[in-house]
């Protein structure tokens, strides 16, 4: 038996293998550990508990937890800034994990060689992403705004009620847009579905299953005189808002058609409405200051928009079960995109935008912060870090003594704190000392790259 | 702390033992020639979860700096679903005829290495798993070049 067959299952531990994102932990630096413990104790308290708990690596699962919390409470946003191969895939992968953990479904998507635009298999697989869920959704909520004349979208949407809604159901909507009512409610055309609960008027929706659209004139005497009739009115808007959103609301109460659903819906652009729900809930507001466009403030929405009046308030005086019913159907899913620097102008506002639509978290890696997202962490490589990751790297290998912290500042300089360098000049260093003769490795032992 | 694993790593505690053993059949060296059969055994230690899975696959997979290639050559599994049963007391055994290529190759830039992997999937979630590598064919050393 020769040498190599003695040293065969020896591999380079610093091959992909073993380096690539995920492969490995993402190490935090204890003054992150500090940091939390000061800012904010009792969570450290329950973070630290639950860590010991879990038998986990203590400091990587509060510094995981709190990150996971702070995307939550950021409204499921959140971007990772960092130079090149500084760890942000590192640290969005572990991120994932906890995720997954919490039951979150996550749609990855990595951008490499410049890649400035989203090629049409990443709408269609996060369509895919997206139409995974037991309730209905209807596929053309989901998309950016399409381009058709008026008579087209207004023909897709009556055919999206009668989707939404069943033949069953009495549809009555704009069968052709008034002006003034279209000036009144700011573009959005509303739609009103009602739902007869005696079963001696069923006959009479044989007008409305027939395809018969009537004309609003009146929605507020409308929905007095049917709720004379006993009936109990539904109503949806369906349309644009400022920011060129499309999407569905909507603003029925609690019971009839929307009871039947088994999982909570919500489709709200705006996602403001939640903190009239939840209180405690830390979607702040106060986070989309810092939005320089196509960002949609409740106020001037809910007053500009189809939101306004009757309908804004019929929402706020909705019952909780049904605010429950309405959150969002993305509420456990999340979009993470890798990358998001490479993208042009135009695509980045589009993902965002689309995200928000939705309610679909959204998790960045950058190497510049964008705008609207805040910033969950910033990954700098420092000599601590680089000590844990050659310690794990090299757990199995006798290199000698470890590196001193100057050795290792030394490095990353010279290597302008790219720890993917590093490891790549590493693999090479590994290659030259495992391919030397036995007193050529002890003398190149302690010969780092530089 | 965390341990490197065949899949990436996982936290561990210090106490924690190797819970699955992958032996292979033959002549010790672990090497093998194109066209010859491998055969072995696998066993499981202290696994107190019910399993509901067990997968056995002999592969090969590359190492380097770039990309990694993987070649699934056999995969069996096992799984409580499909009525298969699973003892954890006694040893399960494979065998199969090994392929012509790719040889296993120890290179600077690139490598080429053939394992046995047994994957067990417990009832709690948590993955357990074993390798055994082994040389397919008898290339030269790099260093002996």
């Amino acid at each position: 038996m020769n040498e190599s067959f003695a040293n065969f299952h020896q591999s380079n531990p610093f091959s992909t293998r073993y380096t690539a994102p995920g492969k490995t932990p993402f190490f935090f630096e204890k003054s992150f550990v500090q940091y939390i413990k000061a800012s904010r104790p009792a969570k450290f308290q329950e973070l630290f508990s639950r860590a010991l708990g879990l038998g986990e690596d203590v400091r990587n699962s509060i510094c995981l937890r709190y990150l996971v919390d702070q995307f939550e409470s950021h409204s499921r946003r959140g971007q990772i800034v960092g130079a090149h191969g500084s760890g942000k895939t590192s640290l969005m992968l572990a991120l994932k994990e906890e995720l997954i953990k919490e039951g979150y479904e996550i749609f990855t998507w990595t951008l490499h060689d410049q890649a400035r635009f989203l090629p049409d298999v990443f709408w269609t697989e996060l369509q895919q992403f997206l139409q995974s869920v037991p309730v209905f959704l209807p596929s053309k909520c989901l998309l950016p705004p399409p381009v058709m004349s008026k008579e087209e979208y207004l023909s897709q949407q009556r055919r999206s009620m009668v989707e939404i809604f069943g033949k069953d159901a009495e549809l009555r909507g704009n069968a052709t847009v008034d002006s003034q009512a279209e000036k009144k409610n700011g573009g959005v055309e509303e739609f009103s579905v009602s739902e007869t609960d005696a079963p001696k008027e069923a006959p009479n929706d044989s007008d409305a299953s027939s395809g018969d659209v009537n004309e609003e004139v009146d929605d507020k005497t409308s929905r007095e005189q049917a709720d004379a009739r006993g009936e109990r009115n539904k109503s949806a808007v369906f349309g644009f808002n400022e920011a060129g959103n499309f999407g569905l609301r909507k603003t029925s109460d609690a019971g009839g058609l929307f009871k039947e659903l088994d999982e909570p819906i919500k489709f709200a652009p705006f996602k403001e409405l939640d903190s009239v729900d939840d209180l405690d809930d830390e979607t702040s507001v106060a986070d989309d200051d810092d939005e320089e466009y196509d960002e949609v403030e409740i106020v001037e929405a809910a007053t500009a928009q189809g939101l306004s009046g009757d309908s804004f308030r019929e929402i706020l005086s909705t019952d909780a079960k049904d605010f429950d019913r309405r959150r969002s159907l993305f509420e456990k899913k999340a979009l993470f995109f890798d990358g998001f620097e490479q993208l042009s102008y135009v695509n980045r506002i589009i993902i965002r935008t689309f995200c928000r639509m939705n309610q679909l978290g959204l998790l960045l890696t950058t190497h510049k912060p964008a705008i609207g997202v805040p910033v969950l962490f910033r990954t700098i490589p420092s000599v601590e870090i680089l000590r844990e990751l050659l310690k794990f790297l090299l757990e199995e290998v006798d290199m000698g003594d470890e590196m001193s912290d100057s050795e290792l500042e030394t490095l990353l300089k010279n290597f302008h704190y790219d720890v993917r360098e590093i490891l790549f000049s590493m693999y090479d260093a590994y290659e030259n000392y495992r391919l030397a003769p036995r007193d050529v490795r002890e003398q190149i032992v302690r010969r780092y790259p530089r | 702390m965390y341990r490197k694993n065949e899949i990436g790593f996982e936290s561990i505690n210090a106490s924690e033992k190797e819970r699955i053993v992958v032996r292979l059949d033959g002549r010790g060296a672990r090497l093998y020639y194109p066209g010859e059969t491998l055969a072995g055994s696998y066993y499981l230690n202290e696994i107190r979860q019910p399993i509901e899975t067990t997968e056995i696959s002999v592969l090969w997979q590359t190492e380097g700096k770039g990309n990694e290639d993987v070649g699934v050559h056999a995969f069996w599994r096992l799984s409580v679903h499909d009525g298969d049963w699973i003892d954890p007391v006694q040893p399960g055994r494979f065998s199969v005829v090994l392929p012509q290529c790719p040889l296993s190759y120890d290179g600077a830039i690139v490598k080429i290495r053939w394992f046995v992997r047994v994957r067990v999937f417990l009832a709690n979630d948590a993955q357990l798993v074993g390798e055994a590598p082994f040389r397919l064919g008898a290339l030269p050393d790099p260093r002996t070049l």
